[in-house]
């Protein structure tokens, strides 16, 4: 794959040379995100830095009917910014710019380019912070944030991604730029932007993002419950919610991921701990002591047999490192592995992790738990060696009755990753057809030739989920690149 | 062919099967709830009031599922009874949630609470084609697909019938307070424009008019520490500034705290306002959103009273109600002007909710239709291709 020498001649009258490449180093590169599902070289990939080059971009594309995405920082786990069908990459790092900090409406406009970590950064002595915290938050950007709709830790108390946007600046895939929303919450009419986020690149492509800031909590108490089973773990996450608590993150985290945070960052989690639930409670600092107290109560009710509570900024910082960095630990422990992200009813939490836990000694598989308790946002991770063709084919296997227990129990395929070129085949599960088709109706209106970012979402007429899954993961060595 | 009286099936397949016929012929109509919000002179009208159903309320789960024509009081009593609530603020107790959504209600508890944008998580509705769809599901967090909920809020029966909507629901807290003041004039604005820089953790605020000045109310939630902290925070702020000031536990005081939004913990109902502001018939009631900080910093409030006008404003977020009880078309375009005269050069929006019939949407201009409008109006013409659902919003 390569550009067309005409089309490559008009992309550079448009940007420059250096910002055109096509290479079989830059191809290489960019074919794939951090999900190596099944890469596919780009024809090429543009780096415009404003939004005119943008547009011209996109217009020159449209004519000539030359299929396009952007990316972000290509941490997406769920293939979006794979350029399915050869199509042009557009890197939209470099809207890197910070237009506009308005306390008094309490938001910040950046371009999409923007590492969702700097925002809190260039707020926080303000007393503010971009709630927004995927874990992959000190590279990955906010388009990318508001495209896949991203969640993180501590969206269990303020909200996901659409919670925290009030308005976007969009270059739809004809050229033509819109507005969405703006400093004002809401205003009459449908709200497309609420639609936008989350449309995983295939309605338009960001430009301008305003964000919503929220004030930074007076204190933060982060608690660690040990426990010497994952169903009691499990226990304690229901019952704290039962009780009317909702703490700003609970994440649990399982043995396997304790050996393995524990030979990297050393957290010093008990090496003999089935689960470690990591609780966090943020608000002013009357009240909370109670409140903490009671949380520690419910823990040691549900059989932990220690809760510790970090001391100080220090302790707080490596409980979250070692969360935050946890997938990466694993690559320690294993070769390769796969992240699935499917949602079930949080009350169900205990049985479910039971059922894992037996898919994996089904198919003799370790699978490793590390997720988003208080959502009911499982992350298993399934443990496999890439070289061993039998294994890649069990994980696959195995991946795929997860989702269908999720989906059993009312659940969802995907939580915050999206749903990309990974899940697309099973959307036939959780959906009717006349579901699907009425999504992509909707598409069909932001993007009617489909050019933006094609083949992704919807299962792609005449295959089925057994037969795409499998040869996918034949390729990776990781189900994530580090 | 007009029908009287409104056509509201009691169940889901016959209203389906009805709508279909209606696209199929492509005969238009109008979707309503009870129906009262705006006149639709001359056309047919389909109801869904009589969906009432809950398909599932799981309080472990803290989510809710339901039919399109239960109330909003019902719902509210449903989930109260739980130990549940949900921070939206339908402006009627006996408005259908069908209706809410399509307007995309909100009041105080937006502010801290989020609007219908951030509970709402899985929704079914009949699209132009005549199908009965699905987008979202019934967990508290899904990214699978388009989020088509969100895009019907606020469709104002123009996109399709919403028949089911699934929410995500909180638990109560462990006690809700109320701090109310009074002012003779508007130095309330001043007041939260200093609570406003304290990047302080209440839940809502809400200043209304009085027959000597205004009202402010500032509530606030958790346990009693949290709330002995605030009220201390918040007396400082005030005390001295207004006329009179008490706080009121609403466990303890609810008769007091009638008007207050946070009564119930539902809050945001306009019924007890209206009733204290003794409004007639065809009062006009205008109601404008901008952002809090244009609010705080340039709106000057006492010009609309000065013209008669009654006023219920959130001032963080951004929202405000005009209401005047003059029924001429005269003085009610003066205030109509008055506000588009206010808020020109800023991001302002308003919507006509209720006035003498001489004044339309056509009198808001530019102030009626967000910057994305053109779009909405493309939406609903791809949308509803035989169009059908009759939707005055989209026609200008
Ligand atoms: C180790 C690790 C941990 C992670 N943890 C989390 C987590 O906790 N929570 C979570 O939600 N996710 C998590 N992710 C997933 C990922 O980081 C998020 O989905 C993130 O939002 C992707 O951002 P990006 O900039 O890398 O986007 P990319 O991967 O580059 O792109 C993602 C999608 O966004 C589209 N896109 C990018 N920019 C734009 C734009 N300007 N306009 C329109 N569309 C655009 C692309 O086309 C693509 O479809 C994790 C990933 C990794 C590798
Ligand atoms: C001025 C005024 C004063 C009122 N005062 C009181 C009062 O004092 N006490 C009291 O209890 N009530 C009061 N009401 C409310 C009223 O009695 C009912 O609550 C109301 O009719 C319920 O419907 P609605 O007005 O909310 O919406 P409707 O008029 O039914 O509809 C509003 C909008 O929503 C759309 N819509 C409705 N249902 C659907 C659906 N299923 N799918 C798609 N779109 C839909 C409609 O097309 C319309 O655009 C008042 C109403 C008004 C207008």
């Amino acid at each position: 794959m390569a550009f067309d020498p005409k089309i490559k001649n008009d992309l550079i009258k448009i940007l420059d040379e250096d910002r055109v490449k096509d290479d079989r180093v830059t191809l290489y590169t960019y074919r794939s995100d951090a999900l190596i599902l099944h890469p596919t070289m780009p024809m090429g990939v543009v780096f415009p830095e404003n939004r005119e080059e943008l547009v011209a971009i996109v217009k020159l594309l449209h004519a000539n009917q030359i299929t396009f995405l952007p990316r972000g920082a290509g941490t997406g786990l769920s293939g979006g910014a794979i350029p399915k069908e050869g199509s042009v990459i557009i890197e939209m790092f470099r809207f890197r710019q910070i237009y506009d900090i308005d306390f008094a409406n309490r938001s910040i406009t950046v371009g999409p380019g923007v590492v969702n970590i700097k925002i809190t950064e260039h707020v926080k002595e303000n007393g503010y912070c971009f709630v927004p915290d995927p874990s992959s938050q000190k590279a990955c950007t906010v388009g990318g944030n508001v495209a896949e709709n991203s969640g993180g830790p501590h969206t269990l108390k303020y909200g996901v991604t659409v919670n925290h946007i009030l308005g976007i600046e969009v270059v739809l895939p004809d050229g033509e730029v819109v507005e969405l929303g703006g400093k004002q919450w809401g205003a009459p009419g449908p709200d497309l932007l609420g639609l936008f986020v989350g449309s995983e690149g295939t309605f338009g492509i960001v430009t301008k993002i305003t964000c919503r800031l929220t004030p930074l909590p007076e204190k933060v108490i982060t608690l660690l419950g040990i426990f010497p089973s994952v169903r009691d773990a499990c226990s304690a996450v229901s019952n704290t919610i039962r009780e009317g608590i909702i703490p700003a993150a609970m994440e649990l985290i399982d043995n396997v991921v304790i050996q393995a945070v524990e030979k990297t960052i050393a957290p010093g989690f008990p090496l003999d701990a089935e689960a470690v639930l990591v609780v966090e409670l943020e608000d002013m600092k009357d009240g909370i002591e109670e409140e903490a107290s009671r949380v520690q109560a419910i823990l040691n009710e549900n059989n932990a047999t220690e809760v510790r509570r970090a001391k100080n900024e220090e302790e707080r910082a490596l409980i979250w490192k070692a969360r935050k960095e946890a997938f990466g630990a694993l690559g320690t422990i294993s070769p390769s592995y796969y992240v699935q992200d499917g949602v079930i009813p949080r009350s169900a939490l205990p049985d479910v992790l039971g059922q894992i836990s037996d898919i994996a000694q089904k198919y003799n598989l370790t699978i490793a738990n590390v997720f988003h308790a208080g959502d009911g946002n499982l992350h298993p991770l399934i443990l496999y060696n890439s070289k061993i063709p039998e294994e890649i084919e069990k994980a696959d296997k195995a991946g795929i009755e997860i989702l269908d227990i999720c989906v059993s129990l009312g659940g969802s395929l995907s939580g915050e990753h999206g749903i990309g070129l990974e899940k697309q085949e099973l959307m036939g599960t959780l959906y009717s057809s006349e579901d699907l088709s009425n999504m992509e109706w909707v598409r069909s209106f932001f993007n009617p030739q489909n050019l933006l970012n094609p083949g992704k979402i919807f299962p792609t007429p005449g295959k089925c989920a057994e037969t795409k899954m499998g040869p996918q993961i034949v390729q990776s060595k990781s189900g994530v690149v580090a | 062919m007009s029908q009287s009286k409104p056509y509201a099936p009691k169940k889901l397949n016959t209203l389906h099967a009805w709508v279909k016929n209606r696209i199929h012929s492509k005969d238009p109509f109008v979707v309503l709830g009870k129906g009262t919000r705006s006149p639709h002179a001359g056309q047919d009208i389909l109801s869904t009031k009589n969906l009432k159903e809950i398909h599932f309320f799981d309080p472990d789960d803290m989510v809710i599922g339901i039919q399109a024509g239960m109330t909003a009081a019902d719902l509210q009593s449903c989930i109260n009874k739980k130990k549940m609530f949900l921070p939206i603020n339908p402006w009627y107790p006996e408005s259908t949630i069908g209706s809410v959504l399509a307007c995309n209600d909100f009041g105080p508890s937006r502010m801290n609470g989020g609007g219908l944008r951030d509970c709402i998580i899985g929704i079914e509705y009949i699209n132009g084609k005549g199908e009965l769809v699905k987008a979202g599901g019934k967990v508290v967090k899904n990214v699978s697909g388009y989020d088509l909920s969100r895009m019907m809020l606020g469709s104002l029966g123009g996109l399709g019938v919403i028949t089911s909507v699934n929410f995500k629901v909180n638990p109560q807290p462990a006690g809700t307070s109320v701090l109310m003041c009074t002012f003779e004039n508007d130095q309330w604005v001043e007041k939260i424009r200093e609570l406003h820089a304290k990047i302080f953790p209440v839940d809502w605020i809400q200043a209304m008019t009085s027959q000597s000045g205004w009202i402010l109310g500032v509530g606030f939630s958790g346990n009693d520490a949290r709330r002995t902290r605030i009220e201390k925070e918040l007396r400082q702020i005030f005390e001295g500034f207004g006329q009179s000031l008490d706080v009121f536990d609403e466990n303890k005081k609810v008769k007091k705290t009638a008007d207050a939004p946070g009564q119930n913990r539902f809050s945001g109902f306009l019924t007890p306002i209206l009733k204290r502001f003794k409004l007639g018939k065809q009062y006009l009631h205008l109601h404008a959103v901008l952002p809090t900080g244009e609010l705080l910093g340039s709106l000057d409030v006492q010009k609309f009273t000065l013209q008669g006008a009654q006023m219920v404003v959130h001032p963080i977020g951004g929202d405000f109600h005009i209401f005047l009880n003059d029924e001429t078309p005269k003085a009610q375009k003066e205030m109509l002007t008055l506000l588009k005269n206010q808020l020109e050069g800023s991001e302002g929006k308003i919507s006509l909710i209720k006035s003498a019939p001489e004044l339309s949407i056509n009198d808001l201009n530019e102030f009626a239709f967000p910057r994305e409008y053109s779009l909405m109006k493309a939406i609903k013409q791809q949308l509803d291709p035989a169009l059908v659902f009759h939707a005055p919003f989209y026609n200008y």
